[in-house]
């Protein structure tokens, strides 16, 4: 930008200079000057018209005055044009010019003055002129004396012939005339007057005619047409000398304007340059700006849509705080109520108006207000959160329950209010109301169900047992109605019958003599019987103390407290293959015991025992569903690694599909026709329970299955 | 831009022939080409219709003299052939004037106002009568601020002149209505522009020895007179043989001091001259006849005969125009 700069400050200095040489020069107004040539030109032509129209008058050609002084005051006005020069010309030769013109002024004041004295005199002369053939010829005419009528006759010959040229050699012979016509007048009074007038006239053109043509001449020869003529050689200096300055003037005047052209056109040369370079910044710049302002609109756009979305979103906020299901109100931090939204009035039931402030008060139900009331102002007075539940006595003094909860609004650690809200709960308290009696339902069903579940357990258990014990009591009647008592009772009948004769009859008799044996025989019978009943009571009984442990076992649960003992784990496998002993051995089950050594564990006897019972009925099951006749229970007592007692019973029975692995605890789930789907689920919650576990285990259907109870060494403490 | 701006005001500048206009040439005055020495009244003039309202207004205004009774029309009377046919007009207190009023009527076209011709122009004209103090006896001062305080002149001038009420604006103002006081379309301004039965033939004989006797000499123009100054008593002493010559006979003389311009007035027109008796400047003739008679007498220098004068004042009644589209009226016989 330097270049431009101190190219600029030259073409205003070149402009400066231009300005200042131009203010200095003289200018040739044009309109000026074509005034004052025109002007000097009209002038001209006036005098030249007033000239020729005086000898046109002079000769007749023109016979009335009108046009000279209209003529007059043009030029009045024309010389009052032409005093005021053109402003180009020089002070000192405006001054000769005026000069020029005032004597020109004067010279047509004179020359008016003349012309008014030939307006005047010739209008007498022209009088005189035609008036004298009319008296001439009145004179003639009645003419009686020949020589006046001659004399007037040369006379009239002599003042006409004057009176068209004037010419002087004829007025010593007209004055000739009249002196004889004077004379021949003496002798002739009776044509005094017109002859009288003749001569009147002739003298009057003889006396005025000269004088008319002397002003004529005068006229004539005053020197505005030369006078005029050098006032306009006068100008035509003048504007000569100015043109030549102007054009001297406008010669400097190209040449500067030629350096100032060359100033500009350099300026604009390094102006396009710099405006090239700028256009590229400002291209440059408007890019930024352009992707600014996309920025900037994106960001207005964005900004917007945020506000839009704001918009939008108090809106729906206020909708929704309308809409909302929950009454809301925002408190000063004293408690006095400012805002409620809508659906805190259809809660209350009563308008803005009677809610905010310290109405609100009024709405609650008079049960609950004095309270409310009383925890609000203590809350407010802390600070804190309020949370309460209460209920709303409506104008229609319908009850409504709601839950209200007021948060505080703090800024900078100020309490500024609360925002609160209140939860319509009447439906949900009835909802709970209804889900509480549902779940009370639910609770006695399940309860039932426990209850059912319990007794499925407690009669499956039982029922197991009561085979055993049926068993038994079936082999003891059995042996009861195949008893020997009744040979007893005949004998006794035959010894009663010879109970006189008892020694011939015990001797002669043949069945007497037999009788001792018999009855020996029969004894021995007995005791036979007697030791097989026995032994089945013993079973019996057995049978029947399970039956018993299993009902206590049943209200040990019920107690959700078992009884711990501490026993060989391999006895109580033991008792229960040999519960399922009958069951086994009727079916042809071969069992493989593979004890570990085992130490007693503290365990809830019947629990394991009920588990273990189970899980070998149900390898029994297993084993005697698949058909096979090499069925085979393998039952395997062994430590686990992680402090656990593993029992595990294995068969070779149907297996377990994968499928079922997973619901094989579930409630219910059963295989079998007659099955309760029981067993296993109580098993599993009896183990866990206990702090252990059962898990199953199968390759397949068809594979057999291997179920396993783990225990822990230590028992976990039972809740 | 200013650049090429530049150059194109440098142009100008320089070159400032090149912008000259043709200068439009005041149009030649009309030649008086008819052979007739006598032409036909204008039948229109072309005025300002304000300044020619405000005029007549200002013309029958008596404020325009000192104790506001006489106004211009007071001796002009349009009605009485813009004179008031008395010999002497009757100024300020009745007081007598010296001098005969002549008409009004087509005084623009006088080359000169006043006998004497002391005033160029109708505007200088009057300030003669306005001031002077046998006639309105007013000052302009006193004429401007009894104007002023008329609102409907104050509303008018106002209207009409920038300036408002000033003595120029009221001079041009009368004068402008004096120059509209044109009486065209008279018989023999028809008979000029060709209609030959417009005069009989005795007019036609008057018109005839009208020209003879030289007395077109003067009378002569647009006017019938009014264009140039002579000598009352051409051919014979009028002065002598009236007698009781007073400042006012010195006519011209009065005005140039010159001894030839004694006794020498403005020639008078004759246009509507049957309407505007007594005639002369001492207002000596009471009827055409009689006037005809002393110029013949002093003018031609001997007397006419009965049937010449008769032929003569014939023709010089048909000078009597229309004013308004109306002929004047004629003074009753």
């Amino acid at each position: 930008m330097k270049l431009p700069r101190i190219l600029l400050l030259v073409c205003a200095a070149l402009v400066a200079v231009v300005i200042l040489f131009y203010a200095k020069s003289s200018h040739i107004n044009t309109a000026e000057h074509e005034r004052f040539t025109t002007q000097l030109s009209r002038l001209n032509q006036l005098d030249a018209t007033l000239s020729a129209d005086l000898l046109k008058v002079r000769f007749h050609l023109l016979e009335n005055y009108d046009t000279f002084p209209q003529q007059i005051e043009e030029v009045k006005r024309i010389l009052g044009d032409l005093a005021q020069a053109p402003s180009f010309v020089p002070p000192a030769a405006r001054e000769s010019i005026r000069a020029k013109v005032d004597e020109l002024v004067r010279l047509f004041e004179l020359k008016a003055e003349l012309l008014e004295d030939f307006k005047s005199q010739n209008a007498v002369l022209n009088n005189s002129v035609r008036y004298f053939p009319v008296v001439a010829a009145e004179v003639l005419s009645t003419a009686r004396d020949h020589e006046l009528e001659v004399h007037a006759g040369a006379l009239a010959r002599q003042v006409l012939t004057y009176s068209l040229n004037s010419n002087d050699e004829l007025v010593p012979g007209i004055r000739a005339s009249l002196a004889r016509i004077a004379a021949a007048k003496e002798s002739d009074g009776a044509k005094g007057l017109p002859l009288a007038s003749l001569m009147a006239h002739a003298d009057s053109i003889l006396r005025r005619q000269p004088k008319v043509d002397d002003l004529a001449r005068q006229l004539t020869s005053v020197p505005t047409g030369q006078r005029a003529e050098e006032l306009h050689r006068l100008y035509e200096t003048q504007f000569a000398l100015a043109m030549q300055n102007a054009n001297h003037q406008r010669q400097v005047l190209n040449g500067l304007c030629l350096l100032l052209v060359i100033g500009i056109a350099a300026t604009i040369f390094a102006l396009d340059k710099a405006n090239r370079n700028l256009d590229r910044r400002v291209r440059e710049r408007t890019g930024d700006l352009s992707r600014a302002n996309e920025g900037l609109r994106v960001e207005i756009a964005e900004r917007r849509r945020a506000e839009e979305a704001l918009r939008t979103k108090q809106a729906q906020m206020e909708a929704l705080q309308d809409a909302s299901p929950l009454g809301m109100f925002f408190s000063a931090a004293d408690g006095t109520c400012l805002y409620t939204n809508r659906t805190f009035e259809r809660i209350t039931g009563a308008s803005q108006e009677q809610i905010r402030g310290s109405a609100w008060r009024n709405v609650i139900h008079p049960d609950d207000r004095a309270r409310v009331i009383d925890e609000w102002a203590q809350a407010t007075a802390a600070g804190r959160n309020y949370e309460t539940i209460l209920r709303y006595l409506r104008p229609d003094q319908s009850v409504v329950w709601a839950s209200v909860k007021a948060a505080v609004v703090k800024q900078d650690g100020v309490v500024t209010g609360y925002v609160g809200t209140a939860d319509d709960i009447t439906e949900r308290r009835l909802a709970e109301e209804k889900l509480e009696a549902a779940h009370r339902q639910l609770v006695d069903a399940s309860r039932r169900a426990g209850m059912a579940e319990v007794a499925t357990g407690v009669l499956h258990n039982v029922g197991n047992v009561l085979n055993s014990v049926n068993v038994s009591a079936s082999v003891i009647a059995e042996g009861a109605k195949k008893s020997k008592v009744s040979g007893l009772t005949k004998a006794t009948a035959l010894l009663q019958e010879h109970a006189g004769d008892m020694g011939a009859f015990l001797a002669n008799d043949p069945k007497g003599r037999k009788l001792p044996g018999y009855l020996q025989q029969l004894s021995e019978h007995l005791e036979e019987e007697q030791a097989a009943i026995l032994k089945e009571v013993a079973v019996l009984a057995k049978n029947i103390d399970h039956i018993k442990d299993i009902v206590s076992m049943q209200q040990s649960y019920a107690k959700v407290s078992g009884l711990v003992e501490v026993l060989p784990v391999t006895e109580l496998v033991e008792d229960a293959l040999r519960m399922n002993a009958t069951a086994l051995s009727r079916h042809d089950v071969q069992v493989t015991r593979e004890y570990g050594d085992i130490p007693p564990l503290p365990m809830d006897k019947h629990k394991v025992l009920q588990i273990l019972v189970n899980l070998i009925r149900n390898a029994k099951h297993a084993c005697d569903d698949a058909g096979r006749s090499d069925k085979q229970l393998i039952v395997r007592v062994a430590k686990n690694g992680n402090g656990c007692v593993k029992i595990a019973v294995s068969d070779n029975g149907v297996g377990i599909p994968p499928e079922n692995l997973i619901r094989i605890f579930s409630h219910g789930f059963t295989t079998r026709k007659d099955g309760h789907g029981f067993g296993l689920h109580s098993g599993a919650l009896a183990a866990k329970e206990m702090g252990g576990s059962l898990s199953v285990h199968s390759d397949g259907p068809g594979l057999g299955a291997t179920f396993t109870l783990e225990l822990p060494i230590t028992p976990q403490a039972q809740n | 831009m200013f650049a090429f701006g530049l150059i194109i005001a440098l142009g100008c500048v320089l070159w400032p022939e090149s912008n000259s206009s043709a200068g439009t040439q005041p149009a030649p005055s009309p030649a008086a080409t008819g052979r007739e020495p006598i032409r036909p009244l204008p039948l229109k003039m072309e005025l300002d219709a304000r300044k020619v309202a405000l005029g007549k207004a200002l013309f029958h205004e008596p404020k325009l003299s000192r104790d506001n009774t006489i106004s211009c029309a007071s001796c002009h009377d349009l009605s009485r052939g813009g004179t008031d046919r008395r010999q002497y007009s009757l100024g300020l207190n009745n007081a007598e004037g010296s001098i005969n009023a002549p008409t009004v009527f087509n005084s623009g076209f006088n080359f000169r106002q006043f006998w004497d011709g002391r005033a160029a122009t109708l505007e200088d004209q009057i300030d003669g009568p306005v001031q002077h103090p046998a006639e309105m006896g007013a000052t302009w001062a006193d004429v401007v601020a009894k104007l002023r305080d008329t609102p409907q002149y104050a509303a008018a001038f106002k209207e009409t002149y920038p300036d408002g009420v000033q003595s120029k604006n009221v001079k041009d103002a009368i004068a402008h209505f004096e120059r509209s006081l044109i009486t065209p379309n008279a018989r023999f301004d028809q008979f000029l522009r060709g209609e030959q039965t417009a005069l009989n033939s005795e007019e036609r004989e008057g018109y005839r020895k009208f020209k003879q006797y030289g007395c077109v000499s003067c009378h002569q123009g647009v006017n019938i007179g009014g264009n140039m100054f002579e000598t009352l008593g051409a051919m014979a002493d009028y002065f002598a043989e009236r007698g009781n010559v007073t400042k006012s006979d010195y006519g011209r003389f009065n005005v140039t001091g010159k001894e030839e311009d004694r006794f020498a007035f403005k020639v008078p027109s004759l246009r509507n001259v049957a309407v505007t008796a007594p005639y002369f400047h001492d207002g000596s003739a009471q009827t055409l006849e009689e006037a005809v008679a002393v110029m013949g007498k002093y003018q031609l220098g001997r007397p006419l005969s009965p049937e010449d004068i008769d032929h003569i004042a014939k023709f010089l009644r048909t000078l009597t125009g229309q004013y308004e589209g109306k002929p004047l009226q004629e003074v009753a016989r």
